[in-house]
């Protein structure tokens, strides 16, 4: 080895070429200082920009980190259509992990699958309750695809179902790749379906392919490297989860009594069900909700040995061994032997029915659990002497809290040990003895214990020393010391659970023996049942033997007692860390250190720019080397300082939320660290990552009868208020996909938190001022408001809708997504309504309608409404009228016709069915399907029948009557401005319309002027009807005269052309008998 | 087919005492509760009117509230709604103190629907009763330390009413939350001032100045900083009857506020009316025992603390009690039937061993409990989500 030390090594050779010692050049290059300065505003602007883009980015919204420090398995579902090898490749997954083959898998099966990681695989069935119920708990799903087929439906539900559910992590797996036999076919779907996979999940979505297969499994190396992916995958908290507490359970136990199931086989049963809590903490007695049973409350819960413990993180090697290599799965079969409350199973491959149920001797279980012998146990026995005084120990007699010199603890002290000295000798009588003594009457009590005594005989016999005695009184908390949790939570409690406590009130002590407890003085009690509420701030919160100081009655004048406070006060002494002067001290050293640590750096880089000058101290080299190394590492801190600073400043607010949150979740889980198990259980409830048994009682026997280990059974804890029923109203959207509309009052089953149920889901939008208007169908691609009777979640909570689980549907079957919104007792979503009436009255302004209502009650109901005319008169409701029956009395700000309309526009609450089912979809036996209510149109149409003929709906054609317009009246005023042409020419003659007889014998007497005006006037027509008359004489003579001209004129005419005619047919007539003649000479 | 499972939540207690905290767990827990044995064998059997008073405020700022009170009034059933808020006018009458109503209130504020905006009338302060005042000092800082949003959160006191007849009236407002944060307050740092107000109405203001004398003389000797204001009333912000008395406070460097306060008897109340310097040297006394008893908040505000600290998200809350009351126990016990809620508590001279030497700080009682729980995981489901 010698040789090694003298070996003379090749000495490095630096790079002079190639690309990075290009880039040391050009960096280096530089030394233009002004060459790198700021040039662009803009481009300064867009970097900052882009920096604080970056930044924000990488903020989320923070929540508290809830992981365990145990985490229980994850769950990987694997899930998919029928026949795409789901099973196959959940068996070929359990046998990469247990090296064995497995018949039959039924159920969730948990493995050790590393040091820090199990895992619970479940195949989920081809069924959409399991679909949903797995999506709910998975924290990876496994989604095959068979690549010869593509995708299905149920591959596009499943995801739905996720995304609604929290989106857990999606795995693709695709299958039957095999089936495909060219290559360039096989290599575009692969591309096809990978990015049919990535549009639904998010791009770079992780797709395995399974290439085919040998010996009906999957290639080894595939399932490998799928494996491994699902080891060191991480996964985001999700809110819903990590608000509630969960079970996925893998084994389930009938406690009933058989001799009760004997007499009546259709008997409630009693039932425990096993699993890791997952999510939150799990309270005892919480309520719970198990899809498709109900909502239930725990009756017990208990914490379980791990049947799937993690290895010992001591060791240092990688893998497991054989033996670390856990498989659980008693639904299966698997799994070694488990201790349980009731008895110990020891797996014998199925033959698991001779479990023993009944309740063993406590005796024996005490034993069972013995850890120390007993008389190390005697040694540490306390006795309580009082119920609320703190157990007085053998082994450490009473030094620590008697330690006064003062004869009254003497005395004490004496007292004590006596006290020590019997629970020595500790027996039933002492017991029986001690438990007289407890629950005599206050007064005698009081003087037969310890000190107290001592302090009434004093009091009785002095009057000096009064001072002291306020002293004393003071100083008597030195005596019992209460333990304020048993005060709290023990001792009075069966005040208030008198049944349900009386069982788990016999403990049993130092393992052996019972205590049965003694019960307070009833009188007491009811004193304080009694009591008026409020008055008790200021009352000790124990009665009698015992009590707080602080609560009673002080002498302040007394000077020792007014310095008991005195280090309350500013001015009274500090404790070393907290003194502001002491601090104020360090503050001003660390002030003045630092700024000698600049000096420091500053000399020390004045020295570095010197260092560089050849002129180097002599020193050894060593030295030298060190001293740079912290140099640069001053140097680096510092940088990192300045960094720190600048980035601190720009996300001050973020950081300092972070740094809240985890110190938040650090104090959560550390907490409770030190206690014991079983009181950490009491007060955080099980965490999550143990391993638990859950009892619960009265479960329906369908439950036991068909239960089937092969669907999820899902246990989900309720928040306090979540048990509740209310009206949840929601933002739902109608499913792109499904091609039916929803109608409201339809029935729909919702998967809404843990539940699914079915309800009445009423549509309405709102208006902008905030007015919910009901909708009869949901719109086309839009969110609107949906209002169900359901329980009650929290807010922002996700949720789908099916229509039916029982249809063979090939569609895709997820109707409706949405999230809650808000919930209620009562909730108004209203539809228009418009009530129509007549006047049957016209006054001026006020008029009387009818027809609008029924009655007057409806009458009162709408008093002070508006009411409007069509020409848009307004008005309002008055008062109803006696009579028409539903006829009131209304005015207007004009007056309006006899032949208005008169409308009230109004909204009518439409009322919110208060349905809701659990899909109880656990109790039917495995292959049937749950047959909630119908909708109105399925059962149509499964009976053939149409929609009920109401001939009040119908649409009639609308009568209208002609129109007749009305007489152009154009007013006096206007017509003497109208031009001549368009001047009303003459008045219209106005007939008068009476009957003739009424007409003829109407008397007419006139006013004296109208008489008078009436007698000229008939004198006048008098005159000048004469005178027409006269004229009309002259006229017909006239006429006569004329007439006879005329007629002799004509006569005369007349004459004249009958000569003339004559003539003329003479002439004619000869000429005639000329040619004739002539014609006849012719043809002579 | 299957039989319809139903499990019991409701929850039925005997007596009156707890009335207020059985009707607000029950609100907020969402269980019905069915109270029965109300006062059976008093002369004046059933539920008074303070209780009835109490149910009707409770009605106004409910929606879907059910309340059953049987003939004899010997029962309650009390169905629960959801929790509505809003602005609500109430007259709380003569019988208590408005305390008694503002108590179950703000357990309430934070989790309305809409933000809380009340105005009560009645009765502000009322003798042997705890003080609107007194809720205003102590109640409002604990509520702070849970709810960060401290806008519009106040207590104003628009009238003073005192005892028969009342006539006084306060404002009280409060924002909501989703969730309440947790709280760790171990420190209770130490007393740095004391303030104090000396209220008289329909009576000589000099009485004021006779309660602020003793009064200093008896916290005279710790600090300096003591300041006491008078508050006279006339007329109608005076309310109906006349009285005086004194509040005071003190606060220390942590911004924990103890009160002690004291006021004369009503009219009615037999014995001697107490002298000015009487009430005053008693309001320093009870100061006195309240910083005796110590912890990080005055011993009244412990039922609001230890609901708090319940109602969190599933976060830790430490909380430094002085010594525990009968009220903040039968508290517990309530949180622990209505909620599963169990607190962790540690006596103060448990963890703290070296308080029983002579040399240790001076600090008044050691009788303190630190309170360690895990809230429920409750948040607010009554908010609307737009």
């Amino acid at each position: 080895m010698d040789a090694s030390t003298t070996q003379s090594n090749k000495v490095h050779r630096a790079k002079k070429k190639g690309r990075k010692v290009k880039g040391k050049i050009e960096k280096n290059k530089g030394n233009n200082p002004k060459a790198f300065t700021f040039k662009s505003s803009v481009k300064a602007r867009k970097a900052i920009k882009r920096a604080a883009d970056i930044s924000e980015k990488k903020k989320h919204i923070l929540v508290v980190d809830r992981t365990p420090v145990e985490p229980p398995p994850i769950v990987v579902a694997i899930a998919g259509p029928s026949k795409v090898g789901k099973s196959t490749l959940m068996k070929c997954i359990i046998k990469h992990f247990v090296r064995q083959n497995l018949t039959e898998i039924k159920g969730p099966v948990s493995i050790v699958a590393g040091k820090r990681r199990r895992i619970t695989f479940i195949e989920v069935k081809n069924d959409i309750n399991c679909m949903i119920d797995a999506a709910k708990v998975a924290d990876l799903i496994l989604l095959m695809i068979d690549a010869s087929f593509g995708f299905e439906m149920e591959t596009f539900e499943l995801i739905n179902i996720c995304q609604v559910h929290g989106m857990p992590k999606i795995m693709g797996v695709l299958s039957h790749l095999d089936l495909i036999t060219k290559k360039d076919k096989l290599k575009e779907t692969k591309k096809i379906l990978k990015h049919r996979f990535w549009n639904e999940v998010y791009k770079g979505a992780k797709l395995f392919y399974l290439s085919g297969m040998i010996n009906e499994n999957y290639l080894r190396n595939e399932i490998k490297n799928l494996v491994r992916f699902i080891s060191v995958m991480k996964f985001h908290p999700m809110l819903w989860r990590d608000a509630h507490p969960y079970i996925l359970c893998d084994r389930m136990e009938d406690l009933t009594n058989p001799e009760l199931v004997r007499e009546n086989p259709n008997i409630d049963r009693n039932i425990s069900l096993y699993g890791w809590v997952r999510g939150s903490n799990l309270k005892n007695h919480s309520a719970i909700h198990i899809p498709g049973v109900g909502d239930l409350r725990i009756k017990d819960v208990s914490a379980l040995e791990d049947p799937c413990p993690l290895p010992d993180k001591l060791k240092a090697k990688r893998s497991l061994n054989e033996k670390e290599r856990v498989i659980y799965a008693p639904f299966s079969g698997l799994g070694g032997i488990v201790y349980d409350k009731d008895a110990i199973y020891i797996d014998t491959k199925g033959a698991q029915s001779f479990s023993k149920k009944h309740k063993r001797d406590e005796l024996v279980e005490a034993l069972e659990n013995v850890k120390e012998t007993i008389d190390s146990k005697m040694g540490k026995t306390s006795l309580q002497l009082l119920a609320n005084s703190a157990p007085v120990e053998a082994s450490d007699e009473s030094e620590e809290e008697f330690s006064d010199e003062s004869d009254l603890e003497m005395d004490e002290d004496e007292e004590e040990s006596e006290g020590s000295a019997l629970d020595s000798e500790l027996d039933d009588e002492d017991l029986k003895d001690l438990k007289q003594l407890e629950n005599g009457p206050p007064k005698r009590r009081l003087k037969s214990i310890e000190g107290y005594e001592f302090v009434e005989e004093n009091k009785s016999e002095t009057w000096f020393g009064l001072a002291d005695k306020a002293v004393d009184q003071y100083k008597m908390k030195k005596q019992k010391r209460i333990l304020l949790s048993r005060l709290v939570y023990t001792d009075e409690q069966d005040e208030n659970f008198d049944e349900s406590e009386s069982e788990g009130e016999s403990a049993l002590a130092g393992g052996l023996f019972k205590i049965s407890r003694h019960v307070d003085e009833a009188k007491n009690k009811r004193q304080l049942k009694d009591q008026e509420d409020g008055f008790h701030y200021l009352q000790p919160s124990t009665s009698g033997n015992s009590f707080l100081d602080g609560f009673k009655e002080m002498a302040w004048t007394n000077e020792e007692l007014r310095g008991s406070i005195r280090d309350c006060f500013v001015t009274g002494k500090w404790d070393a860390d907290e003194d502001e002067a002491n601090k104020l001290k360090d503050e001003l050293d660390e002030d003045i250190k630092e700024e000698d640590d600049e000096d420091m750096e500053l000399d020390e880089e004045d020295e570095d720019e010197n260092d560089e000058k050849p002129i180097k101290k002599v020193s050894s080299i060593k030295e030298t080397e060190e001293e740079a190394n912290e140099r640069r590492r001053k140097k680096k801190e510092k940088l990192k300082r300045m960094f720190d600073a600048e980035y601190d400043e720009t996300n001050e607010f973020y950081n300092s939320l972070k740094e809240e949150f985890d110190q938040q979740a650090k104090l959560n889980k550390s907490v409770f660290e030190d206690l014991d198990e079983s009181v950490r259980q009491e007060l955080e409830g099980f965490r999550s990552g143990l391993y638990v048994r859950i009892e619960i009682s009265n479960i329906p026997v369908e439950f036991v009868h068909n239960f089937d280990p092969t669907a999820p059974y899902v246990i989900g804890g309720l928040l306090p208020g979540e048990q509740n029923i209310g009206f949840v109203q929601t933002r739902i959207k109608k499913h792109r996909w499904y091609d039916r509309i929803l109608k409201s009052h339809d029935p729909l089953i919702i998967s809404c938190g843990w539940r699914r149920f079915q309800t009445v889901v009423v549509y309405s939008i709102q208006d902008h001022n905030m007015r919910q208007r009901f909708l009869k169908y949901t719109p086309q691609n839009m969110y609107c408001h949906g209002v169900f009777w359901a329980p009650i979640v929290a807010q922002n909570t996700g949720f789908l809708a099916v229509q039916s689980l029982d249809e063979n549907m090939k569609n895709f079957r997820i109707a409706a997504s949405g999230v809650v919104l808000n919930m209620d007792k009562s909730l108004q979503i209203v539809k228009k309504l418009k009530l129509v009436g007549h006047p049957h009255q016209v006054f001026k302004k006020t008029a009387f309608i009818k027809g609008m209502f029924n009655s007057s009650l409806e009458v009162a109901r709408f008093q002070g409404a508006g009411v409007r005319t069509v020409s848009g008169i307004r008005g309002i409701v008055k008062k109803s009228l006696r009579d028409p029956e539903g006829a009131f009395r209304a005015t207007f700000e004009d007056k309006i016709k006899m032949s208005d309309i008169i409308f009230l526009r109004s909204w009518a609450q439409v009322p919110v069915a208060k349905f809701y089912v659990p899909v109880t979809d656990k109790l039917l036996l495995s292959g049937t399907k749950w047959v909630g209510m119908k909708t109105v149109g399925r059962l149509r149409h499964e009976r053939g029948t149409k929609a009920e003929f109401k001939p009040d709906s119908l649409y009639k054609e609308v009568e209208r009557r002609p129109f007749v317009p009305g007489e152009l009246v154009i007013p006096k005023k206007l017509q003497k401005e109208l031009p001549y042409k368009l001047k009303p020419k003459a008045e219209p003659f106005k007939k008068d319309d009476r009957p003739e007889i009424i007409r003829k014998n109407t008397a007419v007497i006139l006013e004296p002027h109208e008489s008078k005006i009436h007698n000229l006037m008939e004198v006048l027509h008098t005159v000048s009807e004469d005178r027409r008359k006269k004229e009309r004489d002259a006229l017909g003579e006239r006429q006569n005269k004329h007439k006879k001209e005329v007629a002799k004129i004509d006569a005369r005419r007349m004459e004249k052309m009958k000569n003339t005619k004559k003539m003329v047919c003479r002439k004619l007539s000869k000429r005639e008998k000329t040619k004739l003649r002539k014609a006849i000479d012719s043809l002579k | 087919m299957t039989k319809k499972m139903e499990i019991s939540e409701e929850l039925r207690f005997e007596g009156c005492n707890l009335f207020r905290q059985r009707l607000i767990y029950s609100l907020l827990s969402g269980r019905p509760v069915t109270i029965i044995e109300i006062r059976p064998l008093d002369e004046d059997p059933g539920i008074k009117d303070h209780e009835v008073k109490l149910l009707g405020l409770l009605e106004r700022i409910t929606n879907g509230t059910k309340v059953v009170i049987s003939k004899t009034g010997t029962q309650v059933r009390f169905e629960p709604g959801m929790i509505h808020g809003g602005a609500v006018e109430f007259d709380c009458g003569s019988s208590r103190c408005i305390s008694y109503y503002l108590e179950a209130l703000l357990l309430l504020a934070p989790f309305c629907k809409t933000p809380l905006n009340v105005k009560l009338t009645g009765v502000t302060n009322a003798w042997k009763e705890i003080s609107v005042d007194a809720i205003r000092a102590t109640w409002l800082p604990i509520f702070n330390k849970f709810v960060l949003n401290d806008e519009n959160l106040s207590i104003k006191v628009n009238a003073r009413g005192f005892l028969p007849d009342g006539g006084g009236s306060i404002t009280f407002t409060s924002p909501i939350v989703k969730t309440l944060r947790p709280a760790q307050r171990e420190n209770p740092g130490k007393i740095c001032k004391i303030r104090g107000l000396a209220y008289v109405s329909k009576v000589s203001p000099s009485i004021a100045q006779r309660m602020i004398d003793a009064t200093k003389e008896m916290l005279r000797g710790y600090i300096a900083d003591v300041y006491i204001t008078v508050d006279q009333r006339k007329g109608a912000s005076g309310g109906n009857s006349p009285g005086f008395g004194i509040f005071l406070t003190a606060e220390t460097t942590e911004g924990v506020f103890y009160h002690g306060e004291a006021m004369s008897k009503p009219k009615y109340v037999e014995g001697d009316q107490l002298i000015p310097e009487d009430v005053g040297k008693n309001a320093a006394e009870a100061l006195l025992n309240e910083i005796y008893r110590g912890g990080c908040l005055d011993t009244s505000a412990q039922v609001l603390a230890a609901t708090f600290m319940t109602l969190t998200e599933k976060n830790v809350s430490k909380f430094l009690f002085g010594p525990l009351s009968l009220y903040t126990v039968q508290t517990l016990r309530n949180l622990k039937i209505f909620f599963e809620h169990t607190f962790k508590i540690d006596e103060w001279w448990k963890l703290h061993p070296e308080t029983e030497n002579e040399d240790a700080p001076k600090i008044g009682s050691t009788e303190k409990a630190l309170l360690t729980c895990i809230g429920v995981g409750y948040s607010n489901l009554n908010k609307v989500l737009l």
